[in-house]
Protein backbone atom coordinates (compact mmCIF):
# COMPACT_ATOMS: atom_id res chain seq x y z
CA UNK A 1 0.00 0.00 0.00
CA UNK A 2 2.75 2.45 0.99
CA UNK A 3 5.56 0.90 -1.07
CA UNK A 4 6.11 3.99 -3.14
CA UNK A 5 6.16 6.24 -0.06
CA UNK A 6 8.64 4.00 1.73
CA UNK A 7 10.88 3.91 -1.34
CA UNK A 8 10.73 7.69 -1.49
CA UNK A 9 11.82 7.98 2.14
CA UNK A 10 14.62 5.42 1.73
CA UNK A 11 16.07 7.21 -1.26
CA UNK A 12 16.66 10.40 0.71
CA UNK A 13 19.82 11.15 2.60
CA UNK A 14 19.92 12.01 6.30
CA UNK A 15 19.60 15.74 5.82
CA UNK A 16 16.72 15.46 3.38
CA UNK A 17 14.90 13.13 5.76
CA UNK A 18 15.50 15.54 8.64
CA UNK A 19 14.14 18.34 6.45
CA UNK A 20 10.98 16.37 5.63
CA UNK A 21 10.34 15.57 9.29
CA UNK A 22 10.99 19.22 10.13
CA UNK A 23 8.39 20.33 7.57
CA UNK A 24 5.84 18.15 9.31
CA UNK A 25 6.84 19.33 12.80
CA UNK A 26 6.73 22.94 11.64
CA UNK A 27 3.04 22.64 10.72
CA UNK A 28 2.19 21.20 14.13
CA UNK A 29 4.32 23.77 15.98
CA UNK A 30 2.93 26.72 14.02
CA UNK A 31 -0.63 25.64 14.76
CA UNK A 32 0.25 25.13 18.43
CA UNK A 33 1.96 28.51 18.75
CA UNK A 34 -0.85 30.38 16.98
CA UNK A 35 -3.34 28.72 19.33
CA UNK A 36 -1.23 29.56 22.41
CA UNK A 37 -0.70 33.09 21.16
CA UNK A 38 -4.43 33.51 20.68
CA UNK A 39 -5.02 32.12 24.18
CA UNK A 40 -2.64 34.68 25.68
CA UNK A 41 -4.01 37.52 23.58
CA UNK A 42 -7.60 36.81 24.55
CA UNK A 43 -6.54 35.83 28.07
CA UNK A 44 -8.66 32.72 27.78
CA UNK A 45 -7.48 29.16 28.22
CA UNK A 46 -9.32 27.89 25.15
CA UNK A 47 -10.11 30.89 22.97
CA UNK A 48 -12.29 28.95 20.54
CA UNK A 49 -15.03 26.52 21.63
CA UNK A 50 -17.66 24.49 19.82
CA UNK A 51 -21.29 24.54 20.94
CA UNK A 52 -22.32 21.03 21.97
CA UNK A 53 -25.91 21.50 23.15
CA UNK A 54 -29.06 23.32 22.16
CA UNK A 55 -29.54 25.17 25.42
CA UNK A 56 -28.72 28.54 23.85
CA UNK A 57 -30.95 28.15 20.79
CA UNK A 58 -31.88 30.09 18.74
CA UNK A 59 -28.66 32.02 19.32
CA UNK A 60 -26.23 29.11 19.10
CA UNK A 61 -26.81 25.68 17.61
CA UNK A 62 -24.79 22.50 17.95
CA UNK A 63 -21.66 22.84 15.84
CA UNK A 64 -21.36 26.62 15.93
CA UNK A 65 -17.96 28.06 16.71
CA UNK A 66 -17.56 30.64 19.49
CA UNK A 67 -14.59 32.96 19.95
CA UNK A 68 -13.90 33.83 23.56
CA UNK A 69 -12.16 36.68 25.28
CA UNK A 70 -11.50 37.36 28.91
CA UNK A 71 -10.70 41.02 29.38
CA UNK A 72 -9.82 42.36 32.81
CA UNK A 73 -13.21 43.99 33.21
CA UNK A 74 -15.56 42.01 35.48
CA UNK A 75 -18.48 39.84 34.39
CA UNK A 76 -21.81 41.63 33.93
CA UNK A 77 -25.41 40.49 33.63
CA UNK A 78 -26.28 39.61 30.03
CA UNK A 79 -22.79 38.37 29.18
CA UNK A 80 -22.68 34.93 27.61
CA UNK A 81 -19.98 33.05 29.47
CA UNK A 82 -18.24 29.73 29.06
CA UNK A 83 -17.67 28.18 32.47
CA UNK A 84 -16.36 24.95 33.92
CA UNK A 85 -17.92 23.40 37.00
CA UNK A 86 -15.20 21.89 39.22
CA UNK A 87 -14.92 18.15 38.68
CA UNK A 88 -16.57 18.27 35.26
CA UNK A 89 -14.76 18.13 31.96
CA UNK A 90 -17.22 19.69 29.55
CA UNK A 91 -17.58 23.46 29.75
CA UNK A 92 -21.02 25.10 29.49
CA UNK A 93 -22.00 28.19 27.46
CA UNK A 94 -24.82 30.13 29.17
CA UNK A 95 -25.96 33.67 29.88
CA UNK A 96 -25.46 35.47 33.21
CA UNK A 97 -28.87 36.36 34.64
CA UNK A 98 -27.95 37.33 38.18
CA UNK A 99 -24.88 38.82 39.71
CA UNK A 100 -23.77 40.10 43.10
CA UNK A 101 -20.40 41.78 43.66
CA UNK A 102 -19.34 41.47 47.28
CA UNK A 103 -18.02 44.74 48.67
CA UNK A 104 -15.31 43.46 50.99
CA UNK A 105 -13.70 40.79 48.87
CA UNK A 106 -14.71 41.88 45.40
CA UNK A 107 -15.87 38.33 44.82
CA UNK A 108 -18.52 37.89 42.14
CA UNK A 109 -21.51 35.64 42.75
CA UNK A 110 -22.83 34.64 39.35
CA UNK A 111 -25.96 32.74 38.31
CA UNK A 112 -26.40 31.58 34.73
CA UNK A 113 -29.17 30.22 32.55
CA UNK A 114 -29.48 28.95 28.99
CA UNK A 115 -31.71 31.12 26.79
CA UNK A 116 -33.57 28.00 25.72
CA UNK A 117 -33.93 26.56 29.25
CA UNK A 118 -36.92 27.27 31.47
CA UNK A 119 -34.95 27.24 34.72
CA UNK A 120 -31.61 28.59 35.86
CA UNK A 121 -28.47 26.50 36.08
CA UNK A 122 -28.51 25.61 39.80
CA UNK A 123 -29.52 22.11 38.77
CA UNK A 124 -26.37 21.89 36.64
CA UNK A 125 -24.00 23.11 39.33
CA UNK A 126 -22.62 20.76 41.93
CA UNK A 127 -25.12 19.73 44.65
CA UNK A 128 -25.62 22.59 47.10
CA UNK A 129 -23.77 25.06 44.87
CA UNK A 130 -25.84 28.21 44.38
CA UNK A 131 -23.36 30.45 42.55
CA UNK A 132 -20.38 30.23 40.27
CA UNK A 133 -17.42 32.59 40.55
CA UNK A 134 -14.99 34.35 38.31
CA UNK A 135 -12.44 31.52 38.54
CA UNK A 136 -14.89 29.08 36.98
CA UNK A 137 -15.27 31.23 33.90
CA UNK A 138 -13.13 30.34 30.90
CA UNK A 139 -14.18 33.32 28.81
CA UNK A 140 -16.90 35.59 27.51
CA UNK A 141 -18.31 34.94 24.06
CA UNK A 142 -17.07 37.69 21.74
CA UNK A 143 -17.49 36.33 18.23
CA UNK A 144 -19.54 33.78 16.39
CA UNK A 145 -19.03 31.61 13.31
CA UNK A 146 -21.77 29.12 12.46
CA UNK A 147 -21.52 25.45 11.38
CA UNK A 148 -17.70 25.06 11.19
CA UNK A 149 -17.44 23.27 14.54
CA UNK A 150 -19.44 20.32 13.26
CA UNK A 151 -16.09 18.94 12.00
CA UNK A 152 -14.82 18.82 15.59
CA UNK A 153 -18.03 17.18 16.77
CA UNK A 154 -17.74 14.53 14.05
CA UNK A 155 -14.13 13.87 14.98
CA UNK A 156 -15.08 13.54 18.65
CA UNK A 157 -17.94 11.19 17.85
CA UNK A 158 -15.83 9.06 15.53
CA UNK A 159 -12.23 9.13 16.85
CA UNK A 160 -11.09 6.77 14.07
CA UNK A 161 -11.83 9.58 11.61
CA UNK A 162 -9.43 11.82 13.51
CA UNK A 163 -6.57 9.31 13.45
CA UNK A 164 -7.07 8.48 9.77
CA UNK A 165 -7.08 12.19 8.91
CA UNK A 166 -3.98 13.00 10.95
CA UNK A 167 -2.21 9.89 9.64
CA UNK A 168 -2.82 10.76 6.01
CA UNK A 169 -1.85 14.37 6.53
CA UNK A 170 1.38 13.33 8.22
CA UNK A 171 2.25 10.85 5.49
CA UNK A 172 1.44 13.39 2.81
CA UNK A 173 3.72 15.94 4.46
CA UNK A 174 6.54 13.42 4.81
CA UNK A 175 6.56 12.22 1.22
CA UNK A 176 5.89 15.49 -0.57
CA UNK A 177 8.53 18.10 -1.17
CA UNK A 178 7.27 21.60 -1.50
CA UNK B 1 24.44 17.96 -31.51
CA UNK B 2 24.81 16.75 -27.94
CA UNK B 3 26.47 13.50 -28.97
CA UNK B 4 29.15 15.22 -30.97
CA UNK B 5 30.20 17.27 -27.98
CA UNK B 6 30.20 14.36 -25.63
CA UNK B 7 33.34 12.56 -26.61
CA UNK B 8 35.85 15.41 -26.66
CA UNK B 9 34.37 16.85 -23.49
CA UNK B 10 34.91 13.81 -21.32
CA UNK B 11 38.37 13.12 -22.61
CA UNK B 12 39.42 16.69 -22.01
CA UNK B 13 38.81 16.65 -18.26
CA UNK B 14 41.92 15.17 -16.78
CA UNK B 15 41.01 15.79 -13.13
CA UNK B 16 38.32 13.17 -13.20
CA UNK B 17 39.34 9.53 -13.00
CA UNK B 18 37.05 7.67 -15.42
CA UNK B 19 37.18 4.42 -13.46
CA UNK B 20 35.04 5.49 -10.54
CA UNK B 21 32.48 6.89 -12.91
CA UNK B 22 31.91 3.53 -14.53
CA UNK B 23 31.52 1.73 -11.24
CA UNK B 24 28.92 4.14 -9.91
CA UNK B 25 26.96 4.05 -13.14
CA UNK B 26 26.33 0.36 -12.78
CA UNK B 27 24.97 0.69 -9.29
CA UNK B 28 22.59 3.54 -10.08
CA UNK B 29 18.93 2.75 -10.42
CA UNK B 30 16.96 4.70 -13.03
CA UNK B 31 15.50 8.04 -11.95
CA UNK B 32 11.82 8.17 -12.84
CA UNK B 33 9.58 11.15 -12.10
CA UNK B 34 6.16 12.40 -13.03
CA UNK B 35 7.20 14.55 -15.95
CA UNK B 36 4.15 16.76 -15.80
CA UNK B 37 5.10 17.89 -12.32
CA UNK B 38 7.65 20.71 -12.51
CA UNK B 39 8.53 20.46 -8.82
CA UNK B 40 9.31 16.76 -9.22
CA UNK B 41 11.48 17.48 -12.24
CA UNK B 42 13.40 20.21 -10.47
CA UNK B 43 13.88 18.13 -7.32
CA UNK B 44 15.18 15.19 -9.35
CA UNK B 45 17.67 17.43 -11.16
CA UNK B 46 18.72 19.22 -7.95
CA UNK B 47 19.31 15.89 -6.22
CA UNK B 48 21.28 14.57 -9.13
CA UNK B 49 23.44 17.68 -9.34
CA UNK B 50 24.48 17.15 -5.71
CA UNK B 51 25.26 13.52 -6.38
CA UNK B 52 27.14 14.45 -9.50
CA UNK B 53 29.43 16.98 -7.91
CA UNK B 54 30.24 14.68 -5.00
CA UNK B 55 30.65 11.38 -6.85
CA UNK B 56 31.70 12.34 -10.34
CA UNK B 57 33.41 15.69 -10.00
CA UNK B 58 34.86 14.88 -6.57
CA UNK B 59 33.89 17.97 -4.70
CA UNK B 60 33.50 17.79 -0.96
CA UNK B 61 29.96 18.95 -0.16
CA UNK B 62 29.62 21.80 2.30
CA UNK B 63 26.28 21.45 4.07
CA UNK B 64 26.40 24.67 6.11
CA UNK B 65 23.21 26.13 4.61
CA UNK B 66 21.14 23.01 5.24
CA UNK B 67 22.61 22.53 8.71
CA UNK B 68 21.91 26.10 9.81
CA UNK B 69 18.35 25.75 8.59
CA UNK B 70 17.88 22.40 10.30
CA UNK B 71 19.28 23.65 13.62
CA UNK B 72 17.13 26.79 13.58
CA UNK B 73 14.05 24.79 12.56
CA UNK B 74 14.43 22.04 15.14
CA UNK B 75 15.22 24.58 17.87
CA UNK B 76 12.04 26.49 17.01
CA UNK B 77 10.00 23.28 17.04
CA UNK B 78 11.59 22.32 20.34
CA UNK B 79 10.43 25.57 21.92
CA UNK B 80 6.95 25.19 20.44
CA UNK B 81 6.47 21.59 21.54
CA UNK B 82 7.91 22.29 25.00
CA UNK B 83 5.57 25.29 25.36
CA UNK B 84 2.64 23.15 24.36
CA UNK B 85 3.61 20.37 26.76
CA UNK B 86 4.30 22.77 29.64
CA UNK B 87 0.95 24.47 29.10
CA UNK B 88 -0.69 21.07 29.13
CA UNK B 89 0.69 20.02 32.52
CA UNK B 90 0.47 23.46 34.23
CA UNK B 91 -2.62 25.56 34.94
CA UNK B 92 -3.24 28.28 32.36
CA UNK B 93 -2.44 31.27 34.56
CA UNK B 94 0.78 29.82 35.97
CA UNK B 95 2.05 28.77 32.56
CA UNK B 96 1.57 32.20 30.99
CA UNK B 97 5.16 33.44 31.31
CA UNK B 98 6.69 30.25 29.98
CA UNK B 99 4.19 30.29 27.12
CA UNK B 100 5.16 33.86 26.19
CA UNK B 101 8.86 32.92 26.22
CA UNK B 102 8.20 29.91 23.99
CA UNK B 103 6.05 31.86 21.55
CA UNK B 104 8.62 34.64 21.22
CA UNK B 105 11.49 32.16 20.83
CA UNK B 106 9.51 30.26 18.22
CA UNK B 107 8.73 33.30 16.13
CA UNK B 108 12.23 34.79 16.44
CA UNK B 109 13.86 31.52 15.38
CA UNK B 110 11.39 31.15 12.53
CA UNK B 111 12.08 34.68 11.35
CA UNK B 112 15.82 33.98 11.48
CA UNK B 113 15.21 30.84 9.43
CA UNK B 114 13.27 32.74 6.79
CA UNK B 115 15.82 35.55 6.71
CA UNK B 116 18.71 33.09 6.46
CA UNK B 117 17.26 31.28 3.50
CA UNK B 118 16.25 34.55 1.87
CA UNK B 119 19.55 36.38 2.36
CA UNK B 120 22.22 33.65 2.40
CA UNK B 121 20.85 30.47 0.92
CA UNK B 122 18.80 31.98 -1.90
CA UNK B 123 18.53 29.31 -4.58
CA UNK B 124 21.73 27.51 -3.69
CA UNK B 125 21.41 23.75 -3.91
CA UNK B 126 25.05 22.78 -3.72
CA UNK B 127 28.24 24.17 -2.22
CA UNK B 128 31.39 22.14 -2.50
CA UNK B 129 35.12 22.52 -2.62
CA UNK B 130 38.08 20.55 -3.85
CA UNK B 131 41.83 20.83 -3.38
CA UNK B 132 44.17 20.59 -6.30
CA UNK B 133 47.89 21.02 -5.68
CA UNK B 134 47.32 23.32 -2.71
CA UNK B 135 44.82 25.33 -4.72
CA UNK B 136 41.36 25.50 -3.27
CA UNK B 137 38.35 25.66 -5.57
CA UNK B 138 34.85 26.33 -4.34
CA UNK B 139 31.80 25.76 -6.47
CA UNK B 140 28.30 27.07 -5.75
CA UNK B 141 25.32 25.90 -7.78
CA UNK B 142 22.03 27.72 -7.85
CA UNK B 143 19.05 26.45 -9.80
CA UNK B 144 15.62 27.80 -10.53
CA UNK B 145 12.64 27.41 -12.79
CA UNK B 146 10.11 30.02 -13.75
CA UNK B 147 6.48 29.31 -13.01
CA UNK B 148 4.80 27.24 -15.77
CA UNK B 149 8.06 27.13 -17.70
CA UNK B 150 10.00 24.00 -18.61
CA UNK B 151 13.37 25.78 -18.65
CA UNK B 152 15.80 24.75 -15.93
CA UNK B 153 18.39 27.40 -15.12
CA UNK B 154 21.69 26.40 -13.52
CA UNK B 155 24.01 29.11 -12.24
CA UNK B 156 27.59 28.00 -11.60
CA UNK B 157 29.88 30.08 -9.47
CA UNK B 158 33.49 29.11 -9.15
CA UNK B 159 36.05 30.63 -6.84
CA UNK B 160 39.62 29.45 -7.06
CA UNK B 161 42.36 30.34 -4.58
CA UNK B 162 45.54 29.54 -6.43
CA UNK B 163 48.95 29.76 -4.81
CA UNK B 164 51.42 31.49 -7.02
CA UNK B 165 54.83 31.75 -5.41
CA UNK B 166 54.08 33.49 -2.12
CA UNK B 167 50.84 35.28 -3.01
CA UNK B 168 47.39 33.87 -3.47
CA UNK B 169 45.58 34.60 -6.68
CA UNK B 170 41.82 34.58 -6.54
CA UNK B 171 39.99 33.56 -9.65
CA UNK B 172 36.27 34.15 -9.97
CA UNK B 173 33.95 32.94 -12.68
CA UNK B 174 30.25 32.63 -13.21
CA UNK B 175 28.26 30.78 -15.82
CA UNK B 176 24.55 30.38 -16.42
CA UNK B 177 23.15 27.41 -18.23
CA UNK B 178 19.50 27.04 -19.31
CA UNK B 179 17.82 24.12 -20.96
CA UNK B 180 14.40 22.54 -21.13
CA UNK B 181 13.74 19.52 -18.90
CA UNK B 182 12.70 17.83 -22.15
CA UNK B 183 16.36 17.34 -23.00
CA UNK B 184 16.90 15.02 -20.05
CA UNK B 185 13.57 13.25 -19.55
CA UNK B 186 11.67 11.04 -21.97
CA UNK B 187 7.88 10.70 -22.31
CA UNK B 188 7.78 8.20 -19.46
CA UNK B 189 9.63 10.50 -17.10
CA UNK B 190 12.85 8.47 -17.15
CA UNK B 191 15.92 10.63 -16.73
CA UNK B 192 18.63 10.30 -19.34
CA UNK B 193 21.44 10.49 -16.82
CA UNK B 194 24.20 10.47 -19.41
CA UNK B 195 22.81 13.45 -21.26
CA UNK B 196 22.34 15.37 -18.04
CA UNK B 197 25.90 14.58 -16.95
CA UNK B 198 27.23 15.70 -20.29
CA UNK B 199 25.58 19.07 -19.82
CA UNK B 200 26.83 19.31 -16.25
CA UNK B 201 30.38 18.50 -17.31
CA UNK B 202 30.19 21.10 -19.98
CA UNK B 203 29.20 23.71 -17.41
CA UNK B 204 31.94 22.57 -15.06
CA UNK B 205 34.52 22.78 -17.82
CA UNK B 206 33.45 26.24 -18.85
CA UNK B 207 33.60 27.51 -15.32
CA UNK B 208 37.01 25.96 -14.75
CA UNK B 209 38.69 27.01 -17.93
CA UNK B 210 36.67 30.01 -18.85
CA UNK B 211 35.73 28.81 -22.33
CA UNK B 212 33.65 26.15 -24.04
CA UNK B 213 35.42 22.83 -24.52
CA UNK B 214 34.65 22.39 -28.17
CA UNK B 215 36.13 25.78 -28.94
CA UNK B 216 39.54 24.68 -27.72
CA UNK C 1 -1.37 21.53 -11.77
CA UNK C 2 -0.85 18.19 -13.38
CA UNK C 3 -3.70 16.07 -12.06
CA UNK C 4 -7.32 16.28 -11.01
CA UNK C 5 -6.66 16.08 -7.27
CA UNK C 6 -4.27 19.01 -7.42
CA UNK C 7 -6.68 21.14 -9.38
CA UNK C 8 -9.55 20.26 -7.06
CA UNK C 9 -7.35 21.13 -4.10
CA UNK C 10 -6.37 24.46 -5.61
CA UNK C 11 -9.99 25.37 -6.33
CA UNK C 12 -11.07 24.30 -2.84
CA UNK C 13 -8.28 26.28 -1.19
CA UNK C 14 -9.11 29.35 -3.24
CA UNK C 15 -12.83 29.02 -2.49
CA UNK C 16 -12.06 28.74 1.23
CA UNK C 17 -9.82 31.80 1.15
CA UNK C 18 -12.50 33.82 -0.60
CA UNK C 19 -15.18 32.53 1.77
CA UNK C 20 -13.27 33.43 4.93
CA UNK C 21 -12.19 36.75 3.47
CA UNK C 22 -15.83 37.55 2.81
CA UNK C 23 -16.93 36.42 6.26
CA UNK C 24 -14.21 38.49 7.91
CA UNK C 25 -15.14 41.60 5.95
CA UNK C 26 -18.80 41.09 6.87
CA UNK C 27 -17.86 40.70 10.53
CA UNK C 28 -15.66 43.79 10.61
CA UNK C 29 -17.84 46.02 8.46
CA UNK C 30 -20.93 45.41 10.60
CA UNK C 31 -19.09 46.89 13.57
CA UNK C 32 -19.21 50.23 11.78
CA UNK C 33 -22.98 50.24 11.23
CA UNK C 34 -24.50 52.82 13.53
CA UNK C 35 -27.68 52.29 15.49
CA UNK C 36 -29.81 54.32 17.79
CA UNK C 37 -31.73 52.04 20.14
CA UNK C 38 -34.03 53.73 22.65
CA UNK C 39 -36.03 52.26 25.47
CA UNK C 40 -37.74 53.08 28.71
CA UNK C 41 -38.85 51.08 31.72
CA UNK C 42 -41.70 52.55 33.70
CA UNK C 43 -42.22 50.79 37.02
CA UNK C 44 -45.91 50.89 37.97
CA UNK C 45 -45.90 48.83 41.12
CA UNK C 46 -43.42 47.27 43.50
CA UNK C 47 -44.46 44.94 46.28
CA UNK C 48 -42.44 42.85 48.67
CA UNK C 49 -43.72 39.59 50.05
CA UNK C 50 -42.08 37.41 52.64
CA UNK C 51 -41.81 33.70 51.93
CA UNK C 52 -39.94 30.88 53.49
CA UNK C 53 -37.10 30.05 51.12
CA UNK C 54 -34.35 27.62 52.02
CA UNK C 55 -35.53 27.68 55.65
CA UNK C 56 -35.09 31.44 55.79
CA UNK C 57 -37.68 34.15 55.75
CA UNK C 58 -36.87 35.79 52.44
CA UNK C 59 -38.07 38.93 50.74
CA UNK C 60 -39.47 38.40 47.24
CA UNK C 61 -40.02 41.51 45.15
CA UNK C 62 -42.87 41.62 42.66
CA UNK C 63 -42.75 44.27 40.04
CA UNK C 64 -45.15 45.53 37.42
CA UNK C 65 -43.85 47.73 34.68
CA UNK C 66 -44.56 49.19 31.25
CA UNK C 67 -41.92 48.76 28.59
CA UNK C 68 -41.46 50.97 25.58
CA UNK C 69 -38.47 50.40 23.36
CA UNK C 70 -37.56 50.89 19.74
CA UNK C 71 -34.72 48.55 18.80
CA UNK C 72 -35.44 48.47 15.04
CA UNK C 73 -32.23 50.33 14.27
CA UNK C 74 -30.23 47.40 15.63
CA UNK C 75 -31.46 45.21 12.79
CA UNK C 76 -28.94 45.36 9.98
CA UNK C 77 -28.04 42.82 7.33
CA UNK C 78 -25.89 40.86 9.79
CA UNK C 79 -28.37 40.72 12.71
CA UNK C 80 -29.59 37.24 13.52
CA UNK C 81 -31.45 38.04 16.69
CA UNK C 82 -31.67 40.32 19.70
CA UNK C 83 -31.78 39.18 23.27
CA UNK C 84 -33.65 41.85 25.22
CA UNK C 85 -33.88 41.94 29.01
CA UNK C 86 -34.99 44.24 31.78
CA UNK C 87 -32.28 44.49 34.39
CA UNK C 88 -32.62 45.79 37.94
CA UNK C 89 -29.46 47.26 39.40
CA UNK C 90 -29.01 48.18 43.05
CA UNK C 91 -26.46 48.55 45.79
CA UNK C 92 -26.67 47.10 49.27
CA UNK C 93 -24.51 47.46 52.35
CA UNK C 94 -22.62 44.21 51.69
CA UNK C 95 -22.61 44.18 47.90
CA UNK C 96 -21.67 47.19 45.79
CA UNK C 97 -23.28 45.93 42.61
CA UNK C 98 -26.27 43.66 42.24
CA UNK C 99 -27.79 42.94 38.84
CA UNK C 100 -30.91 40.85 38.33
CA UNK C 101 -32.74 40.01 35.13
CA UNK C 102 -36.50 40.49 35.56
CA UNK C 103 -37.85 39.85 32.08
CA UNK C 104 -36.45 38.76 28.77
CA UNK C 105 -37.41 38.26 25.16
CA UNK C 106 -35.75 37.07 21.98
CA UNK C 107 -36.49 39.13 18.89
CA UNK C 108 -35.77 37.64 15.51
CA UNK C 109 -37.22 40.14 13.07
CA UNK C 110 -37.20 43.86 12.61
CA UNK C 111 -41.02 43.95 12.71
CA UNK C 112 -40.98 42.72 16.30
CA UNK C 113 -38.25 45.08 17.43
CA UNK C 114 -40.68 47.76 18.54
CA UNK C 115 -41.51 46.69 22.09
CA UNK C 116 -44.60 48.08 23.71
CA UNK C 117 -45.64 46.00 26.68
CA UNK C 118 -47.88 47.04 29.50
CA UNK C 119 -48.16 45.55 32.97
CA UNK C 120 -45.20 43.23 32.58
CA UNK C 121 -44.44 41.17 35.69
CA UNK C 122 -41.34 39.27 36.69
CA UNK C 123 -43.11 35.93 36.41
CA UNK C 124 -40.23 34.06 34.85
CA UNK C 125 -37.56 35.32 37.22
CA UNK C 126 -37.54 35.54 41.00
CA UNK C 127 -36.44 38.90 42.25
CA UNK C 128 -34.58 38.09 45.46
CA UNK C 129 -31.35 39.38 46.91
CA UNK C 130 -28.35 37.20 47.70
CA UNK C 131 -29.13 37.93 51.36
CA UNK C 132 -32.62 37.16 52.63
CA UNK C 133 -33.55 40.85 52.96
CA UNK C 134 -33.19 43.72 50.52
CA UNK C 135 -33.05 46.32 53.29
CA UNK C 136 -33.35 49.92 52.28
CA UNK C 137 -32.36 49.91 48.64
CA UNK C 138 -33.12 51.91 45.55
CA UNK C 139 -33.02 50.05 42.27
CA UNK C 140 -32.50 51.34 38.74
CA UNK C 141 -34.15 49.61 35.80
CA UNK C 142 -32.80 49.47 32.30
CA UNK C 143 -33.38 47.68 29.04
CA UNK C 144 -30.43 45.55 28.00
CA UNK C 145 -29.94 44.26 24.48
CA UNK C 146 -27.48 41.76 23.10
CA UNK C 147 -27.11 41.58 19.33
CA UNK C 148 -26.18 38.23 17.90
CA UNK C 149 -24.91 38.36 14.32
CA UNK C 150 -25.07 35.72 11.58
CA UNK C 151 -21.30 35.87 11.69
CA UNK C 152 -18.94 38.12 13.61
CA UNK C 153 -18.88 39.96 16.90
CA UNK C 154 -21.53 40.09 19.60
CA UNK C 155 -22.52 43.63 20.52
CA UNK C 156 -24.47 44.58 23.60
CA UNK C 157 -25.75 47.74 25.21
CA UNK C 158 -28.10 49.20 27.74
CA UNK C 159 -30.54 52.07 27.77
CA UNK C 160 -29.95 53.99 30.97
CA UNK C 161 -32.88 55.00 33.09
CA UNK C 162 -33.12 57.61 35.79
CA UNK C 163 -36.20 56.33 37.52
CA UNK C 164 -35.32 54.97 40.93
CA UNK C 165 -37.83 53.47 43.29
CA UNK C 166 -37.22 52.70 46.93
CA UNK C 167 -38.22 49.28 48.10
CA UNK C 168 -41.28 49.35 50.34
CA UNK C 169 -41.73 47.34 53.52
CA UNK C 170 -43.01 43.80 53.09
CA UNK C 171 -46.77 43.59 52.62
CA UNK C 172 -47.37 40.48 54.70
CA UNK C 173 -45.14 41.39 57.59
Amino acid sequence: MFEEEIRFLRKMNKRQLAQQILNFLMIISSALMVWKGLALYTNSESPIVVVLSGSMEPAFYRGDLLFLGMPDEPVRVGDICVFKIPGRDVPIVHRVIKLHDEKETGKQYILTKGDNNQVDDRGLYNPGQLWIHREHIVGKVRGFLPYIGIITILMNDYPQLKYVLIGFLGLYMLVNRE
Amino acid sequence: MEEIEETPLISSTEERPPKTEKKLDEKEEPIIVNNSNLVDLKNACDDYIQKFFVNKAEFRQNNTHTDVKLVLGYLACGFALFGGYYGHITPFNEAKEMTIICIIAYFVLNTLLVLYSYIFEKEIIFVGDCMENDNKYTITIQTNTKRYSDIYNIVYEYVGKEKQDSSIKIRNSKYTFSKSFGNWFDVNGVMDIEKFETDLFEGLEIIKTGNKPHEQ
Amino acid sequence: MYNLAQRANAIFAFAMTVQFGLLLSIAISSLYLTSNPIGKVDVRELNIWLYNYDNKETEFAFIEMNLDADLTSLFNWNTKQLFVAVIAEYETKSHDLNQVVLWDSIIQSKEDAHIKEVKVRNEKYDFVDITPKFGEVEAKYSIYWDLMPYVGFLVSGKTESNQTISFPAPDNN
